[in-house]
C-alpha cells in the first residue's frame, strides 16, 4: 500500500500524501512526478497535504527542491491543506518552503494554477 | 528521585522506523489528551530528532515515559530520551545531506533541529555527540489534565499495549524498561501491597512468556538473546527481594508477596539454564515424516482446543504426504499455530485443517471461525489482537523461522471464516531450492 | 419590689447564682488546691463539684501553663493584678480551647490567699474564626482567577480578527505588541483562515504607537504563516517614519503587500476576490462535469 497517490487531471497532476510516508517513499515520488512533469504530463502540480499530521524537515526540502526544479521545466507546484498546527510546526523549526505556493484546498489551488500560468 | 511510568522503547535502525517514531508519539500524545499543536509539534520533532540519530549516529532508541518532577505536585510531563549509538558519524549514502562532524560543542547545538528544539521544549538536554562519546537528547514537555494514579497506570497499560511495536528487538527493550521499573520499586523499599500486586503479575507473565518459548523450540536463537538480558535482572530482583525479605516488621501478606517474587526469580533462573543446556546440545533431526500423522499429534497436544470444545474439521489427511522434517520440532509450529486459531474461534466452534499436495508443494491450512467478522490480516497475526500478548507475536515469529528451517513458509491471510494460516513444504529437497516464499 | 443591697445573701442563695452561671469559676488557695468550683467549670473538665474539691488544680485542668512559671494564677499573684489570656485544657483526652481571667483572692486583711479564676469555652469562637479566613481565601482566590480570565480576554480583545467581507478578514492591533500577544494573534489569524477560508488578511497597525524592527518581524511572520495556507497579507495604517523602520531593517518583504489606507486594501481585496470567485465557479464546473481540467481553460 502505497502512501501517496497521482492522478492527471489533464494537464495537472494532483498528488495526495498520506501520513506515513517515509523518507524512500518521498525519494520515490518526487522521481515519479519529475518524470510525468519531464514527458509533458504536466504543466502544474497539486499536493494535497491535508491528511498530514506532520510535516518534517525532511519532507520540505524534498518538496522544496522538487519546485525549484520544476520551475526550470515551467511547472508550478501548489501545497494543498496545510493544517494550523504544522503550519505553526513549520514555523516554530524555521522551515519556510519558497518558491512554492500553496492554498487551502485542492480547488482553489486549481485557481492559483490558473492565476499563476495567465500571469507568473 | 522524580516518579517515572515508562510507556515505551522504541529502536531506530532504519529509515522505516522514523515514520514509525513519529506516528506512535502522535497516537501517544493524542491520547494522553494534548492539544492539536502540541501533537504535531512533539510528533515533528520525535521525527527531527530521529532522522538526526539515524543519519549522523549510527541510529539508536528512544524511551518514552510520563515523569512527575515535583512528588509535591500532581503536575506530569512527558519524557522523550533519545540516545543514539554512537558519537558523530559522517553519513554515508545516497541522498544524504553533506556535514561534517562537529568539533565543538557549540557547532554541536548548532546542528538542525536542536537550535529550532531549544525554543519548543521548555527543558531540552543535549549530552555527547563528541569525542567518541554517543550522543544523548532529552526532552520533557508539560501535559495538561492528567493527574497521577491508578487510573493512569491502568491506562498507560492499555496503550502499551496497542502501541506495541511488534518487532524482535522493540520487544526485547521494552523487556528490559519493564525490569529496570521492577527494580526501581524494589530499590524505592516501597512495600506497599499494591506495587508487590503489579510486580509479582509482571513477572508472573516474564515467566509463562519463557516457558512458552521454552516449550516451543529446542534451538532458539532468539530466546538465547532474550534469555541473556534477561539472567541479569532476574539476579537483581530474586537478590533484592531476598534483601528486603530480611528486614524485620514486614506484615505477613508483604512477607507471602516477596516469597512469590523470589520462586518466580528462581524459576526463570531454571528456565534460563534449560536454555543454554539446549542449546549446547544441537540436535539437528530431519527425517521423512508424514504429515497427517503429525498433524494429529499435534491435535492432541494442544490443550486449548479441548478446553474450548472447538471441533477440529480435518481434510485430506487420510491421505499419505511425506514430507522432510523435524518431527519435534515441527510438531510445536504446527500446536502453536492451532492453538491461534483456535484461541480466536468462539466456544464449541469449528477449525479447518486441510491437507494435499499442489505440484512440487506440500501445504498444510489451518483456519479459524473467527468471531469478529471482517478482521484484519494484521491482526492474525496475534499483534493488536484481543489477547494482544507479546508471547502470541513472538509465537508466530518461531513458527516462521521454523519453517525455514524447513525450507518451506508460513502465510496468514484472511479466508472467509476467519483467520488462514498456510503451511508451505517442499515435496523433496533438492539442492538449493525453497518452497513458496 | 427590694432593693438588692435588702436582700440577705446567704451561702446558699450565692451558691445557686454561681452556679446558674455558664462561664467557670474557681477559686484557689496558694498551694493550688481547688476550695470552690462551680458546676460549669467543673462539667468543662467532665467532673462534678464534688470530684474536684480538695483537689490540685492542675491535676484538674491540665492545661499547658499548669506547674511553670506562666501559671495564671502564679502571674495574677505575682503582679497583683488580673491576668488574662488563651490555653487549652483537657477533657476525656480532648483539648478546649478557653479564655480566662485569674484575679488575686484577698481576705479581710487585705491578704492574698488565693486566686479566682473564670474561665470561657471558646471552641465556637474559634470554628466562626475559622470560617471567615476560609471564606476570605476564597474570596481572593476567585478575585485572581476572575482577573486572569479578564486579562486573557483583554488580550483577545485587543487583537481581534474579524472578518469584515466574505473571505477578508482583519487584524487591527493595538497597543504594544510583545512576542506573546503576537504569538497569540498569530495562532488565533491561522484558526480563523481555516474556519473563514480567507483569501486575504488585513493587519492594520494605525493603533500601534511603537513599530520597531521587533514588530516589523512578529508581522511578518504572521504573513509568512498566512501564505502557508493560501492567504495574501496585506499592512495598512503604515506612515512614512514607519516605512523607514521597515526599510532600515532589512527585512523581506516579499510576502506583503503594503497600503497606505484601509480602504485601499478593502478594495484591492474586494475586486481580487471578484475575479477569484468567477474563477472558482468556473473550476468547481469543471470538476463536476467529469471533464479533464487544463490551464488554459477559460
Amino acid at each position: 500500500m502505497q502512501p501517496f497517490s497521482v492522478f492527471s487531471l489533464g494537464r495537472i497532476l494532483l498528488v495526495s500524501i498520506e501520513e506515513d510516508i517515509d523518507d524512500r517513499d518521498i525519494r520515490t515520488l518526487e522521481d515519479l512526478i519529475s518524470t510525468r512533469v519531464a514527458h509533458g504530463r504536466g504543466r502544474g502540480v497539486i499536493i494535497d497535504v491535508q491528511h498530514l499530521e506532520v510535516m518534517d524537515s525532511y519532507l520540505a526540502d524534498h518538496l522544496h527542491g522538487l519546485a525549484r526544479r520544476l520551475r526550470l521545466q515551467d511547472s508550478r507546484v501548489v501545497i494543498a491543506g496545510l493544517s494550523v498546527p504544522v503550519v505553526m510546526t513549520l514555523l516554530d523549526f524555521g522551515i519556510t518552503l519558497e518558491e512554492l505556493e500553496f492554498a487551502l484546498d485542492v480547488e482553489q489551488a486549481l485557481v492559483r494554477l490558473q492565476t499563476l500560468h495567465r500571469s507568473p | 528521585m522524580a516518579d517515572q511510568l515508562h510507556i515505551l522503547t522504541l529502536i531506530i535502525e532504519q529509515q522505516r522506523d522514523i515514520p514509525r517514531v513519529r506516528d506512535k508519539i502522535k497516537l501517544l500524545t493524542r491520547a494522553l489528551g494534548c492539544p492539536r499543536l502540541q501533537v504535531t509539534r512533539l510528533a515533528t520533532a520525535a521525527s527531527e530528532i530521529s532522522r538526526l540519530l539515524e543519519t549522523g549516529f549510527s541510529g539508536g532508541k528512544v524511551r518514552i515515559a510520563l515523569v512527575r518532577p515535583d512528588p509535591e505536585q500532581e503536575r506530569l510531563e512527558l519524557e522523550m530520551a533519545f540516545s543514539g549509538r554512537s558519537s558523530c558519524t559522517v553519513p554515508a549514502g545516497p541522498d544524504r545531506r553533506a556535514r561534517a562532524c562537529p568539533l565543538d560543542r557549540k557547532t554541536l547545538l548548532a546542528m538542525p533541529p536542536l537550535p529550532a528544539l531549544a525554543g519548543i521544549f521548555p527543558s531540552l538536554q543535549v549530552e555527547g555527540g563528541l569525542l567518541g562519546a554517543p550522543l544523548s537528547i532529552r526532552t520533557r514537555s508539560p501535559l495538561q489534565d492528567l493527574s497521577w494514579g491508578a487510573e493512569l497506570l491502568d491506562r498507560i497499560g492499555a496503550l502499551r499495549r496497542e502501541l506495541f511495536a511488534d518487532t524482535e528487538e522493540s520487544y526485547l527493550e521494552n523487556l528490559r524498561a519493564k525490569h529496570e521499573e521492577v527494580i526501581r520499586l524494589l530499590r524505592d523499599a516501597q512495600e506497599r501491597n499494591q506495587l508487590l500486586d503489579r510486580m509479582n503479575s509482571e513477572l508472573l507473565q516474564l515467566t509463562n512468556d519463557l516457558e512458552e518459548l521454552a516449550q516451543e523450540r529446542t534451538i532458539i536463537e532468539m530466546s538465547l538473546r532474550i534469555a541473556d538480558r534477561i539472567r541479569n535482572p532476574a539476579t537483581v530482583i530474586g537478590g533484592l527481594a531476598r534483601q528486603v525479605l530480611r528486614r524485620a516488621g514486614l506484615d505477613e501478606s508483604t512477607v507471602s508477596k516477596l516469597r512469590q517474587i523470589v520462586s518466580q526469580a528462581d524459576r526463570i533462573d531454571g528456565i534460563l539454564h534449560q536454555f543454554h543446556r539446549m542449546a549446547a546440545e544441537r540436535h539437528n533431526l530431519f527425517t521423512q515424516i508424514s504429515l497427517p500423522t503429525l498433524v494429529r499429534e499435534a491435535i492432541q497436544g494442544c490443550p486449548i482446543i479441548r478446553q474450548r470444545r472447538v471441533h477440529p474439521i480435518l481434510a485430506g489427511l487420510e491421505q499419505d504426504i511425506r514430507i522432510h522434517a523435524n518431527r519435534k520440532i515441527l510438531r510445536v509450529a504446527i500446536v502453536h499455530v492451532l492453538r491461534q486459531a483456535a484461541t480466536a474461534t468462539p466456544r464449541d466452534g469449528r477449525i479447518f485443517i486441510t491437507a494435499g499436495e499442489e505440484g512440487q508443494t506440500v501445504f498444510l491450512t489451518v483456519t479459524g471461525q473467527d468471531q469478529a467478522s471482517g478482521r484484519e490480516a494484521r491482526a492474525c497475526s496475534g499483534a493488536g489482537g484481543p489477547e494482544g500478548m507479546p508471547g502470541q507475536v513472538t509465537g508466530l515469529t518461531l513458527v516462521r523461522q521454523i519453517m525455514a528451517e524447513h525450507r518451506g513458509s508460513l502465510h496468514v491471510g484472511k479466508a472467509e471464516q476467519g483467520c488462514r494460516y498456510r503451511l508451505e513444504f517442499p515435496r523433496t529437497w533438492h539442492e538449493g531450492k525453497a518452497a513458496g516464499q | 419590689m427590694k432593693d438588692l443591697s435588702e436582700i440577705d445573701l446567704d451561702e446558699g442563695f450565692l451558691s445557686e447564682i454561681i452556679n446558674a452561671i455558664t462561664s467557670g469559676i474557681f477559686v484557689t488557695d496558694l498551694d493550688h488546691n481547688i476550695l470552690m468550683i462551680n458546676r460549669a467549670g467543673a462539667k468543662m473538665v467532665g467532673k462534678t463539684p464534688g470530684e474536684c474539691f480538695d483537689r490540685k488544680c492542675y491535676e484538674i485542668f491540665d492545661t499547658p501553663m499548669c506547674r511553670t512559671d506562666s501559671c495564671t494564677c502564679q502571674q495574677a499573684v505575682m503582679k497583683n493584678s488580673a491576668h488574662h489570656g488563651e490555653t487549652v485544657l483537657h477533657r476525656d483526652g480532648t483539648e478546649v480551647p478557653i479564655e480566662f481571667t485569674s484575679r488575686p483572692l484577698r481576705n479581710y486583711k487585705g491578704e492574698i490567699i488565693g486566686c479566682v479564676e473564670n474561665f470561657i469555652d471558646i471552641t465556637e469562637r474559634l470554628e466562626k474564626d475559622r470560617i471567615i479566613v476560609e471564606q476570605k481565601e476564597e474570596l481572593l482566590r476567585k478575585r485572581e482567577e476572575d482577573i486572569r480570565h479578564l486579562q486573557d480576554e483583554i488580550l483577545e480583545l485587543s487583537t481581534p480578527v474579524i472578518e469584515v467581507w466574505e473571505g477578508i478578514l482583519t487584524l487591527p492591533l493595538i497597543g504594544t505588541l510583545d512576542s506573546h500577544r503576537a504569538h497569540s494573534a498569530m495562532e488565533r489569524v491561522l484558526e480563523a483562515i481555516e474556519q473563514t477560508r480567507a483569501a486575504f488578511v488585513i493587519i492594520d497597525i494605525t493603533g500601534v504607537p511603537i513599530v520597531d524592527a521587533g514588530v516589523a518581524r512578529h508581522i511578518l511572520q504572521t504573513a509568512s504563516a498566512a501564505r502557508l495556507m493560501g492567504t495574501k497579507t496585506l499592512l495598512t495604517g503604515v506612515g512614512p517614519h514607519i516605512a523607514r523602520v521597515i526599510s532600515d531593517s532589512g527585512i523581506n518583504l516579499d510576502n506583503i503587500i503594503l497600503k497606505g489606507k484601509m480602504t485601499d486594501a478593502l478594495q484591492y481585496a474586494i475586486s481580487r476576490l471578484e475575479e477569484r470567485k468567477v474563477r472558482l465557479q468556473k473550476v468547481s464546473n469543471l470538476i463536476g462535469s467529469g471533464r479533464p481540467v487544463s490551464l488554459d481553460e477559460e
